[in-house]
């Protein structure tokens, strides 16, 4: 049993307070979810919970009472924690601490004390779970985002912690992951606690709790989800469908039969939203036979990969972790030169012949990889600045592209100091400064709060509407179904699909292909008359209220 | 492209107990500098290669052979002209050949080539667990091996968070590669920041991601059951034991 009352922190004595009075119990057992925005508190919450904060991290200022099993935690040492609780980090890589995934899974166990005997099957029980087999052996250096993501949880899971603390478990996870890690959340025989941006994987909790600048403001049970406008309050989008159907249903079923009672469809205005456009637009980057094999490898990334990009067109990229969409990505922004076989033509013209810097703009996924400046002008200006742009160009160019993004007002403040949302948004404008005609955003929007995503590709789709092509990677469906006309999937190294995303969502031979599955929303919608419904805007389109 | 050289593979060599490898490694290099004979050391070369063929190790060797190839030139060429012999057989100048100057450089450059042949084979044919797992048998406190294989882990994260701040700083038009030594001394500087403010993070991250799991420099690791002496790896030691007294013993013949 935890209890915890009157909790307050601040991480330096002149620094606000990040958790303001917080007052909490948990039943053993109990799987919780945890939602906030950006900025909540909850990362600090959680590193309090697993009692990193304070018995490891004793920098900050802490009031209040937290008791776990009849002992005040503040007044422990964290050996005596040691295995009951375990806690995994936002910055899940950097918590990865042996050179190979079987070492990483033996680890916490070995250090526990148990026998490698113990510590191996149990750890080969629960690659074999989550599908990791194939890697066991593999060093941590060769894998991808995601799968580092599930080792990292792994290696908690193998020494059966009493207490599981998740910080935002999903973030680098292609959808089938997330299905494996959902199902480990319901099997868990623990106390779960997971933090996220969003409600959206509420069905497998059994309380949801939501945090708004350092404060709980609702501690119920699944309904919560539904809640729309206290969700919204606090920063957090609620379920597509629940946004559809107006509120909380405790079943697909139940959420068709309510939208069915109180909507009714217009079969015109479907129609028209669900026109394919073909743009009769020449290709801007075309990819024939492509085919990549990273440097001291033989494993093929990419085989015999064709396609075409349009003019203005809006591709979102999605495929399973290790599929090759980075890896492809960057060999079209030119970041990598020596493709084996293939080729690619940028405007027409071979990109092994011109090049595409300049043209093609790629934004990463950590933003925190390329800040360096000590003020957000100056890291917007810095490309411009390195062509060598007279001073009064770089000073209306940047200027404009901070109004596009909202930073005007921080135009002077330290990136670093901002929160990830903002830096996200540097990041996009440091390279949109060039105006490149082409712009890669590799997961522009992992990490980001419902309002900062929806910021962040609103600005995205503004940009796309006045003439740029834009090229996302994406994990997120609904983002891939939001944005954009077509979609390339790609599984192993290969295209499984390249079209028009209605026809990739309709039925689940593609979806399934390229490892990923449709929205909620989308199920409902085949569920309510058959229709594909995309996203929530084509929803208030075509299903409107009676 | 990856740093390390080990790949996973069910060969002879790879299935020895890390103890076992180790030693070997240790003995190959006594061999190689023991010996002083030419058409010893092109043996031991020929045998060394024949085990990067055995452990089916030729990728890592044809990565390093054209540094391999130009080390050994560079040592052959150096002990031509720095070999002191009594007897001179060329002069120009300041340049003087001795006699025996080229078998001295041929021997050394095949010397230095084996040393780093044995080096790759142990690195092609050894995880750096083993290399760890036998420092633990050995002796060595678990908080050493370990800091020891974590030094691995750290090089590998600082080269691949290094290898995207270079990226990312490329595609917005700052290439440290280019331009002269004044442009690419400044073109650093943007490379360097978010360098050492991910390495800070990271520091702080790992310290804290040790001890939530459990690390304590005075825990002790059991590896019962995680390796065993063979009879296989008792012969391995004894033939490598066999050819390293051979070697000594041919060098003072």
């Amino acid at each position: 049993m935890i209890e915890i009352s009157g909790l307050k922190y601040r991480y330096k004595k002149e620094l606000p307070e990040v958790l303001k009075s917080i007052n909490l119990s948990i039943n053993p057992g109990e799987k919780i979810l945890i939602a906030g925005k950006n900025g909540a508190g909850k990362t600090t919450l959680s590193k309090i919970l697993s009692g990193i904060i304070p018995l490891l991290d004793k920098r900050g200022e802490l009031e209040g009472q937290y008791m776990y099993g009849g002992d005040e935690v503040f007044n422990l040492k964290y050996a005596d924690l040691k295995g009951k609780m375990a806690l995994l980090f936002q910055d899940f890589e950097g918590q990865i601490v042996s050179t190979s995934v079987r070492e990483e899974l033996i680890f916490y166990p070995m250090n526990l004390g148990k026998f490698y005997r113990e510590s191996t099957g149990r750890a080969e029980n629960l690659a074999e779970q989550f599908g990791m087999l194939p890697l066991f052996d593999r060093s941590i250096s060769s894998l991808s985002g995601g799968e580092k993501q599930k080792t990292a949880i792994l290696s908690l899971l193998s020494a059966s912690p009493e207490i599981l603390i998740l910080d935002e478990p999903m973030t680098d996870l292609d959808p089938f992951s997330q299905d494996m890690i959902l199902e480990m959340i319901k099997g868990y025989r623990g106390t779960l606690i997971v933090f996220e941006q969003s409600v959206d994987f509420y069905a497998c909790f059994d309380r949801i709790i939501v945090m708004n600048d350092g404060l709980i403001i609702s501690d119920a049970g699944k309904e919560t989800a539904g809640d729309i406008k206290m969700l919204e309050g606090a920063g957090i989008g609620a379920p597509e469908v629940f946004r559809a159907a107006g509120g909380y249903f405790p079943s697909m079923k139940q959420a068709c039969a309510g939208i069915k009672k109180d909507f009714e469809f217009d079969a015109d205005k479907y129609s028209t939203a669900s026109a394919v456009r073909n743009k009769d637009v020449p290709a801007v980057i075309q990819v024939k036979n492509l085919s990549f094999i990273y440097p001291g490898s033989r494993e093929e990334v990419l085989s015999d990969v064709s396609f075409e990009i349009k003019k203005g067109e809006f591709l979102a990229v999605v495929g399973a972790n290790g599929s090759g969409k980075t890896t492809l990505m960057k060999i079209l922004a030119g970041i990598y030169k020596d493709f084996q076989h293939g080729e690619i033509f940028y405007a027409g013209t071979s990109i092994k012949k011109r090049g595409v810097q300049g043209q093609v703009g790629y934004v990463y996924q950590n933003p925190d990889n390329q800040i360096f400046a000590e003020t957000v002008f100056d890291e917007i200006a810095f490309a411009m600045k390195m062509k060598g742009a007279a001073e009064s160009k770089v000073k209306s160019r940047v200027g404009a592209i901070m109004e596009i993004f909202g930073l005007t007002d921080k135009s002077e403040a330290d990136p670093f100091s901002l929160p990830k949302g903002d830096r996200q948004k540097i990041a996009c404008a440091s390279v949109l400064v060039s105006e490149p005609d082409v712009i890669i955003l590799d997961e522009p929007t992992t990490g980001l709060d419902y309002l900062s995503y929806r910021g962040l590709m609103d600005i995205i789709e503004e940009l796309n509407s006045k003439g740029k092509t834009i090229i996302t990677i994406t994990h997120s469906m609904e983002a891939a179904a939001s944005y954009g006309e077509r979609i390339l999937a790609l599984a192993g190294g290969k295209i499984v699909f390249m079209g028009d995303k209605r026809e990739f969502f309709s039925g689940n031979f593609h979806t399934k292909a390229a490892s990923v599955r449709p929205t909620e929303l989308m199920e409902a919608s085949l569920e309510l008359n058959n229709r594909l419904i995309l996203n929530s805007r084509e929803f208030s389109k075509c299903w409107r209220k009676k | 492209m990856s740093l390390f050289f080990y790949k996973k593979q069910e060969t002879f060599i790879h299935r020895l107990d890390p103890r076992a490898k180790i030693i070997s490694l240790i003995l190959l290099f006594a061999i190689a500098a023991a010996t002083r004979l030419v058409y010893l050391q092109l043996i031991l070369t020929a045998g060394l290669l024949a085990l990067f063929f055995a452990s089916q190790s030729l990728e890592p060797l044809r990565r390093m052979a054209a540094l391999f190839l130009t080390i050994a030139f560079m040592t052959f060429t150096l002990w031509i002209f720095f070999y002191e012999g009594s007897v001179k057989i060329f002069s120009a100048g300041p340049i003087v050949i001795y006699k025996g100057a080229v078998y001295f450089a041929v021997i050394s450059a095949l010397r230095f080539i084996n040393l780093l042949l044995s080096g790759l084979l142990y690195l092609s044919t050894a995880s750096l667990e083993d290399l760890s797992d036998s420092m633990v048998l050995f002796g060595v406190p678990y908080r050493v091996a370990f800091t020891f294989s974590l030094s691995f882990r750290l090089v590998s994260v600082f080269a691949s968070t290094g290898s995207a701040i270079v990226e990312a700083q490329k595609v917005r038009g700052n290439d440290p590669e280019k331009g002269g030594l004044f442009a690419r001394i400044k073109s650093y500087a943007p490379l360097l920041v978010p360098l050492i403010i991910n390495g800070v993070k990271k520091a702080e991250i790992l310290t804290l991601a040790l001890e939530s799991k459990g690390f304590a420099p005075d825990n002790k690791i059991n590896l019962t059951g995680k390796h065993s002496m063979k009879p296989y790896d008792i012969m391995v030691i004894c033939l490598m034991f066999a050819l390293t007294t051979a070697a000594i013993a041919a060098r003072f013949a």
